[in-house]
């Protein structure tokens, strides 16, 4: 297993864990997923060619309202290897697209 | 783990999706739960329409509302909490860590590799699925500009 790199983020993405979480489950697959990123974040391609910004998005996640979501995650690999952390938002997920083969 | 103070979310800032943590700021979507002092409790009911039967829990029951008033301003919150005394307030605050601990990255990922560690989880790396493409990486990327990311 690779090196877990430094998870650098602001006290705002502290706040957003926060929010999100509440259920011992979504904890759970948060700290997980915040882990996967850590690990294997330079497997997550940059999003664009004019931005360094790299996007990660969770697998479909039950939530305790009965919504489906994933948890997409912004970040940017930088050269010292650390991974900053931008951005965290819970996104429905398509009911239909999850349905279609 | 290395904190950095100075990002681009120092306060929250809309985004587009319905339940995007900077729309639960504002009160939205993830159902901010505020508080609800009649009860000693957090009212769901007043921010995602969903009444919640009433919990009587014992404590902060002199300052009694009327029957129909289930839901407060901030005001009215800061009002009430302004009025209790210093036990009652100890006694809220713990309810309100204890019920609603606050998160961090590190506490999060701390736990997930202990469990890692412990060999009670693999963490495999990302697959497909975990990479957006076509029009699910375009709204990101519409977002990424709205928000001012990267930058």
């Amino acid at each position: 297993m690779p090196k877990a790199r430094p998870l650098v983020h602001s006290a705002w993405f502290d706040f957003a864990l926060t929010r999100l979480g509440g259920a011992e489950r979504m904890d759970d697959m948060l700290g997980k997923e915040l882990y996967r990123l850590s690990l294997y974040a330079d497997l997550v391609p940059v999003s664009a060619a004019d931005t360094a910004m790299r996007i990660y998005r969770t697998a479909p996640f039950l939530r305790d309202d009965g919504q489906i979501v994933r948890l997409w995650i912004y970040f940017v690999l930088r050269n010292d290897d650390a991974v900053e952390l931008h951005h965290i938002e819970a996104v429905d997920e398509d009911m239909g697209s999850l349905a279609a083969p | 783990m290395r904190i950095a103070t100075d990002m681009n979310h120092s306060t929250p800032t809309a985004g587009t999706s319905a339940t995007s943590t900077s729309a639960a700021m504002s009160g939205a979507a993830l159902c901010s739960p505020p508080l609800d002092l009649v009860n000693g409790s957090f009212n769901y009911g007043s921010i995602c329409g969903v009444d919640e039967p009433s919990r009587r829990t014992g404590f902060l029951t002199k300052h009694v509302a009327p029957a129909c008033c289930t839901r407060m301003s901030i005001e009215q919150i800061q009002r009430e909490v302004g009025q209790l005394t210093d036990a009652e307030r100890q006694q809220l605050s713990a309810w309100i860590l204890a019920t609603y601990p606050p998160r961090s990255v590190e506490n999060l990922v701390s736990r997930a590799e202990q469990q890692a560690r412990r060999g009670e989880w693999t963490p495999l790396p990302p697959s497909d699925d975990n990479l957006p493409t076509g029009e699910a990486l375009g709204q990101a990327l519409k977002r990424v500009k709205s928000l001012g990311l990267g930058r």
